[in-house]
């Protein structure tokens, strides 16, 4: 009994040293997002609201933050939808061969280089004389998230009792109502944690981003324009924005979520 | 029943099968199958300064093949890869086990708590390890106060240590929720009844926990494997003067002057082929182990 | 709702003046034939965007604020983080949407001689606070074809070595001298493969640092290497170098720009210019451009024009901490800025310095000398060793 007071004291533990490991960059993005310090180094002389401000004052940065949002939107939902449906079909295929070239040929995009994927969407773009800007933006990011979502999907649904739906079709339940009732509910939380994914990939995104976005801009875009002059705090308080609303976001689906069940 | 319309219900059923396969494909047909065969086109071209010239040579694979540039960038590449899924992999698969087995419904919201860490911008966050890993930084000053030691540690920052630490704050998220996701299918019960026949821990974790969370596992070396072999901004900000990867040398075949964007697809190309025959390779061997 | 009726209103209005662009141009050239000499510009209507791709800073931020919102110009900025992007976006579907560019003067010159579509020329009745440039800024080799001018210099400086004060007194004689092991640690580079491999070429004392044979950029890549392991990092951007050294991870960076001690000045750290006294250092200019096919030429115009007059040129100059190109803008800007650069190079005709002076090398070899492609392999493999 000792012991396994002590072992489940260990295991949390390490889970919060593992979340202290991944929260230790945030902490200090918020942190200085709100000190009197411009050098994003220790000590801390005093605490001010001037780099929201600053960043609010910046047409550019708001516009940037719009605009990822957007994308990360597109991306999320796109390639969210997409690639669980494509997971979920390729599982029913009957023939494993194929099933496996279908999977591997989903992985592609995540194997080229993005510089490859941004420079060759944006000649082909040109060729079908769409001009560049957020559209031909949110398609590359839906094509660099696709092979994530698809292979997130694809590892839930392979230890998904697919016997569940057969018993429901027997009972006489369409395809339809089985997928709805049965398969929906239980593989939910992977198609959120696939589209999350999606979205995280679409904001940090900026090699395809920046040969199809045109004049428009999006963070990581402009993050990288500015940092030939050195970033200052705005771009922290932008960072802390960013993440705010993306809390935010988690935590009503999360709430919609529990309402719905 | 006729033969015909037998033939034609199983054409209607591979129909329904096909359908959500179809926006997709669809989709990658377009936007990366189409673009990519015109970049294996440009491979067999010449450029000639700013000029493109078709062409039909193999010059621009010879070139890679002698060259000991790049083989040395790509091995490079590769090993920063392999490392960084060996330390990503079994990190993820410990933290989805005490999610999944010492949390349990809990481990939701930490799975959140953990996919969240990804949405504070990449750029920002490889500026913040600089301020937490740098020689007057946030880790060397607690040290220094502390006085554990008495001169910066320097090799906390802009080196393969630096990479390694960013690379995977970047990864373990990643890798975490397709392990989580596979291991939420193996029940509890099974496992305690497994212990209850006094099957000690690591036999636990090799014959029930590992192959019940394989595909995930193979996912999650897949994504830190190609995620780290592909990226390149990393290296560059925090790596010190050691860090040149593939990724460089392809970025600077296609821009400005000194480019050459044949070079550069033909590289791309080499690089591809070179990391999704090692994927298999790696994937090949863990189901020839896992199985025997 | 709002914001797509103004934007179809916008896209009629710019329909509407490319439309009169053309009718206008037709009837300057029908002119020019009759006349012989060139009409004179009308008061152009302005407003609608204007696209601006180039460094930070340049697309005249806070200088042209006012100037925009008063002439109804929605200035679309997108910044690049290498000197050359401009061209690969052009290449990629970037024609016909991009307005004013900021090459420097040495892309700018590979890119006229190469006869690379990218810049147009440009017509100097509409911008004629240009006639106040510097002398050396008219007719500079590097902005000129045929008798047609490219560019219009905004500023210029010298890419010097940039230091603490605080742990060194003065910079070595040599970049070579730059092997000592005292300075292990403590060396910062920018990843720009032409300035590197130019001042060490130079440092060897080669006759003509941009003009190189295969051994010679050999052995400037050995004297390079002597150097790497004093070297923490290789900054990806002037702005990553200066907040490399602003955090104390590095104390001297080589190829800086004297802008980087104005960023240190505002995060509350002394950082100071000086160039090894035997090598010296290369200059640098950056111009305004206008690519080729620009949908908004107007807006483009009136920009150049407005922030070529003296008072924008030197609130420019302060703010990037660099050298200005129009002569009165000179008496306008605080000495502590102006000090740093030597103005007589630019109070003659031809650029002085900075028109004989050529970082980059040949597009493609030449006999025994190596091209560019040459020098770009070089340094990866510098940065690989």
């Amino acid at each position: 009994m000792v012991n396994a007071l002590s072992s489940n004291l260990l295991a949390r533990g390490f889970l919060a040293l593992v979340l202290l490991y991944l929260y230790a960059p945030i902490m200090v993005i918020v942190l200085f997002s709100f000190t009197t310090s411009p050098r994003l180094s220790m000590p801390i002389e005093g605490l001010t609201l001037a780099w929201y401000k600053n960043a609010f004052a910046n047409p550019l940065i708001t516009k940037a933050l719009t605009n990822s949002l957007i994308l990360a939107a597109i991306a999320a939902i796109g390639a969210g939808l997409m690639g669980a449906a494509f997971a979920f079909g390729v599982m029913k295929l009957a023939q494993p061969r194929l099933r496996q070239a279908l999977l591997a040929a989903s992985l592609l995009p995540a194997v080229v280089p993005l510089l490859v994927i941004g420079i060759s969407l944006a000649v082909l773009f040109h060729g079908l004389g769409l001009p560049q800007g957020l559209r031909n933006t949110a398609i590359g990011h839906v094509l660099v998230s696709l092979p994530f979502v698809v292979l997130t999907m694809n590892a839930r649904l392979e230890t998904f009792d697919f016997t569940t739906l057969e018993a429901a079709r027997d009972l006489g339940a369409s395809s339809f109502q089985t997928f709805r009732d049965i398969t929906f509910p239980q593989i939910r939380p992977s198609i959120v944690g696939a589209a999350l994914l999606a979205a995280a990939l679409s904001l940090d995104e900026f090699v395809v981003t920046w040969f199809n976005i045109g004049n428009e801009q999006s963070v990581p875009v402009l993050v990288w324009g500015l940092m030939r002059r050195g970033v200052d705090p705005s771009i922290n308080a932008l960072a802390s924005m960013l993440l705010f609303l993306l809390v935010c976001l988690v935590i009503g689906s999360n709430f919609i979520g529990r309402r719905n069940t | 029943m006729t033969a015909t319309t037998g033939t034609a219900r199983r054409w209607g059923e591979a129909g329904v099968v096909a359908r959500p396969l179809l926006p997709a494909s669809l989709f990658y047909v377009v936007f990366f199958a189409v673009p990519m065969l015109a970049l294996f086109v440009l491979s067999f071209w010449r450029a000639n300064g700013f000029v493109l010239i078709p062409d039909l040579t193999f010059d621009n694979y010879e070139k890679i093949a002698t060259s000991s540039l790049y083989r040395v960038l790509i091995i490079r590449t590769i090993t920063v890869g392999f490392i960084t899924a060996a330390i990503v992999v079994p990190l993820a698969f410990a933290v989805s086990y005490v999610m999944r087995f010492v949390f349990e419904t809990r481990g939701q919201v930490i799975l959140q708590l953990i996919l969240l860490s990804l949405f504070s911008g990449y750029l920002v966050r490889i500026y913040a390890w600089r301020t937490i890993l740098g020689k007057q930084g946030l880790l060397n000053s607690t040290l220094q106060w502390l006085g554990l030691i008495d001169r910066p540690l320097e090799f906390l920052i802009y080196s393969n240590f630096a990479i390694v630490i960013t690379l995977t704050g970047l990864l373990l998220p990643l890798a975490v929720l397709p392990i989580y996701s596979a291991m939420s299918n193996i029940s509890r019960d099974y496992l305690e009844a497994a212990r209850d026949l006094g099957a000690p821990a690591h036999t636990l974790i090799r014959t029930i926990l590992v192959p019940m969370a394989l595909p995930g596992l193979r996912t999650a070396f897949a994504f830190a494997f190609l995620l780290a072999a592909g990226d390149f901004v990393t290296p560059t900000l925090v790596g010190g003067t050691q860090s040149l990867l593939i990724g460089n040398v392809i970025a600077d075949q296609f821009r400005g002057i000194g480019s050459n964007w044949p070079l550069g697809a033909a590289l791309a190309f080499v690089t591809i082929a070179i990391v999704l025959a090692l994927y298999f390779l790696v994937m090949r061997l863990i189901r020839w182990v896992t199985t025997w | 709702m709002k914001e797509f009726l103004r934007h179809i209103l916008e896209s009629k209005l710019n329909e509407d003046v490319s439309r009169r662009c053309f009718i206008q141009g037709a009837a300057g050239l029908a002119t020019l034939t009759v006349l012989g000499a060139p009409a004179v510009a009308e008061e152009k209507k302005l407003g609608g965007p204007l696209n601006f791709l180039g460094w930070d800073g340049e697309h005249g931020g806070n200088v042209a604020k006012e100037f925009l919102a008063k002439n109804n110009i929605q200035m679309q900025a997108s910044f690049q983080s290498a000197a050359d992007e401009a061209l690969t976006r052009f290449n990629t579907g970037g024609r016909g949407s991009m307005d004013i560019l900021t090459p420097n003067k040495d892309f700018q010159r590979a890119i006229l001689e190469s006869k690379t579509e990218l810049f147009q020329p440009l017509d100097m009745a509409r911008i004629p606070s240009a006639q106040g440039l510097f002398p050396a800024f008219k007719d500079a080799p590097w902005l000129t074809r045929d008798g047609k001018t490219y560019g219009i210099p905004m500023i210029w400086g010298d890419e010097p070595c940039v230091y603490n004060p605080a742990k060194w007194d003065a910079m070595p004689e040599k970049y070579t001298d730059f092997a000592d092991p005292k300075y292990k640690g403590e060396l910062v580079l920018l990843d720009d493969p032409f300035g590197n491999i130019w001042l060490f070429a130079k440092s060897l004392g080669m006759k003509e640092p941009n003009r190189l044979t295969a051994a010679e950029l050999e052995q400037v890549v050995e004297a390079m290497l002597t150097v790497k392991p004093n070297v923490v990092t290789i900054g990806a951007s002037h702005g990553d170098m200066a907040d490399v050294m602003v955090r104390g991870d590095a104390s001297l960076g080589i190829g800086g720009w004297a802008y980087q001690t104005l960023i240190a000045k505002d995060k509350g750290v002394k950082l100071v210019v000086g160039s090894p006294a035997k090598d010296g250092t290369f200059f640098w200019s950056d111009a305004y451009a206008l690519a080729v096919d620009a949908p908004n030429a107007d807006n483009a115009y009136a920009f150049i024009d407005f922030i070529t007059q003296p008072e924008s040129n030197a609130a420019l100059a302060k703010e990037l901490g660099s050298g200005c190109t129009v002569e009165k803008a000179f008496d306008l800007i605080d000495a502590s800025v102006r000090d740093i650069y030597p103005y007589d190079n630019v109070r003659q005709p031809g650029g002085g310095i900075l028109g004989t002076q050529i970082v980059v090398p040949p597009q493609n070899p030449e006999g025994d000398i190596v091209g560019s492609a040459a020098w770009v392999e070089a340094w990866q493999k510098y940065k690989v060793a």
